[in-house]
């Protein structure tokens, strides 16, 4: 599922060359989902896409033989024949956040474009002076719909609300998705570390996770959203020029292939419409 | 099986491997942590996965207390919290002034630090002379270390706010001598401290305490080891024993939940119920 909703959220590299080589029928409904309009893709998911992939009688070996051999070993990577793979539609299962300078103005402004019913956790660290307190949940509180608090240890995510990493403790994620706290050794010179929570994310939520980097003065991140990328997630980065401190947005996009660089003010609403679209079990 | 998959099946191994060889139980602790550490482990020494790990370990006792180092929570500092020595101060300390004798016991010592900040606090409080401390650690390395009493010299610094902050009495410079890189504490605070070996994932009981400290090492493991060690803990406790956790411990979820009061809130300092 993942490759394939790469795929149509990259129309770019579907050329028409290539929709013309498909064989006819699929390039009717190629043709037919539009997928050149990246706007109609969410139809493509939501109907064609699912209805094809849950009667894979419809698509015989024959047919995946005469597609282009791109598209052709996107569909046998994605093992469409396996039924079972596309039970589950939530491409996404949680959000991850991390932010340093300037970002307790920046984690304001994407927060309050997010509806009390989002559909997933947001966990995220902001670095923070040892002996701030639990003072940055309250101000987010105040500013958004979404139900804020303080990281405990062993709590269990749930969608819709923001979990923020308590100062002076690491923040990890456990792979029951319950969350854990550590007061091991600083990792870029920060406790919480955005790897620290961003590396831990991955085991409890592989693919299915979305990591976002902020504004800040360090490159605490960068690895983290390198892994996320390693394991097919989806990873959003501020754009620096947008940014009141650009070394960790600068050093999250040197690190990765992101797929996003987006102003602040717009990272709120794409999320809310990425969300939308890939996560329907909620 | 994918590559986690068969990553997490690997640990579980290497964690019963060393319970089964070395008697160290570290299977019930919180597992993002201790891949985190195997992890880091495994890059530094350059082994290709952790099944090599295992191998290593079976065979090299100082590979293991090399991996056993890497697992003991050996982050500290003199009166970290400040305001939760002050706290004690303020609220435990008369309470423990109507005993004769007292016991204290600091589960996961570490290297000591927080060992001696009490020292010092019962010290100009009156009540050294009376007190047995017992510091315990599962580690003999950061137990050593705690014996010493010998730290880096650039910490100096910010110890001595944190005593200040605390309510100290005296002043710092007191308590140490600076020697080269190093401060040296005054060796009289350990004339009533016994350091020893106890692994609270393992050991038992140990004796009427009338306060028990044991501050960030909860949150390392899980739920039911977390359970153990609290009732470990009540039935270490005299009556109307203090606890100490870390502040973002709780023992709301913990079996023994009501056989505790909350006596600090926000320093979590708890009393045992009869």
């Amino acid at each position: 599922m993942s490759k394939a909703l790469a795929l149509v959220a990259r129309p770019n590299e579907v050329s028409e060359a290539k929709a013309k080589a498909l064989d006819s029928k699929l390039r009717s409904e190629f043709i037919y989902l539009n997928i050149y309009n990246l706007g109609d893709y969410q139809l493509f998911l939501e109907s064609k896409a699912l209805a094809l992939v849950n009667r894979p009688n419809e698509v015989s070996e024959a047919k995946a033989k005469a597609l282009d051999s791109k598209l052709r070993s996107e569909f046998i990577y994605l093992n469409i024949y396996n039924l079972g793979d596309y039970q589950s539609m939530n491409r996404f299962e949680a959000v991850v956040i991390g932010s340093s300078a300037g970002g307790i103005r920046a984690l304001s402004t994407v927060l309050s474009a997010l509806p009390s019913e989002f559909p997933l956790p947001i966990i995220i660290v902001q670095h923070l002076h040892p002996d701030s307190g639990a003072y940055l949940a309250r101000i987010f509180a105040s500013k958004c719909s979404l139900k804020v608090k303080q990281a405990d240890e062993k709590e269990s995510l749930k969608k819709g609300v923001v979990y923020i990493a308590p100062p002076n403790y690491h923040l990890l994620i456990e792979d029951d998705r319950t969350l854990s706290l550590s007061i091991d050794a600083h990792v870029h010179y920060a406790r919480p570390s955005v790897d620290v929570l961003f590396e831990t994310a991955i085991y409890a939520y592989r693919d299915k996770l979305i990591g976002i980097i902020l504004t800040g003065a360090n490159d605490d991140g960068s690895e983290g959203v390198k892994k996320i990328k390693q394991m097919g997630g989806y990873v959003i980065v501020q754009d620096p020029a947008t940014a009141e401190a650009d070394v960790m947005p600068k050093a999250a996009i040197a690190a990765t292939n992101v797929d996003k660089i987006l102003p602040l003010k717009q990272i709120g609403p794409y999320l809310l419409q990425l969300v939308n679209r890939f996560c329907k079990n909620h | 099986m994918d590559k986690i998959d068969i990553q997490n099946l690997e640990i579980q191994l290497l964690l019963q491997a060393i319970q089964l060889r070395y008697g160290y139980d570290f299977r019930n602790y919180a597992r993002a942590s201790i891949r985190r550490r195997i992890e880091h482990r495994l890059v530094r020494n350059g082994l290709p996965n952790i099944s090599a790990m295992q191998h290593q370990l079976l065979y090299d006792e100082v590979f293991f207390s090399q991996l056993l180092r890497d697992f003991s929570i050996n982050v500290t500092e003199m009166f970290r919290d400040p305001s939760f020595y002050l706290a004690i101060r303020n609220t435990v300390i008369p309470e423990l002034k109507k005993h004769p004798f007292l016991k204290i016991w600091h589960a996961g010592c570490s290297t000591g630090e927080e060992v001696y900040s009490m020292a010092i606090l019962l010290k100009e409080e009156g009540l050294y002379d009376k007190t047995q401390i017992y510091a315990t650690d599962m580690n003999e390395v950061v137990l050593k270390k705690a014996k010493d009493g010998i730290y880096d010299i650039s910490r100096l610094k910010q110890y001595t706010a944190n005593y200040q902050k605390a309510g100290g009495l005296e002043s710092f410079s007191d308590y140490y001598i600076a020697h080269n890189e190093h401060v040296i504490l005054d060796q009289s605070l350990k004339k009533n401290i016994l350091f020893s070996e106890h692994n609270l994932a393992t050991d038992g009981v140990f004796g009427e305490m009338n306060l028990i400290m044991c501050r960030n090492v909860l949150i390392y493991f899980n739920r039911e080891l977390q359970n153990r060690v609290i009732q470990l803990f009540f039935d270490s406790l005299a009556p109307e024993g203090f606890l100490a956790i870390g502040s973002k411990e709780s023992l709301l979820f913990s079996n023994n939940a009501n056989d505790f009061k909350e006596i600090v809130k926000k320093e979590k300092i708890y009393q045992r119920l009869n």
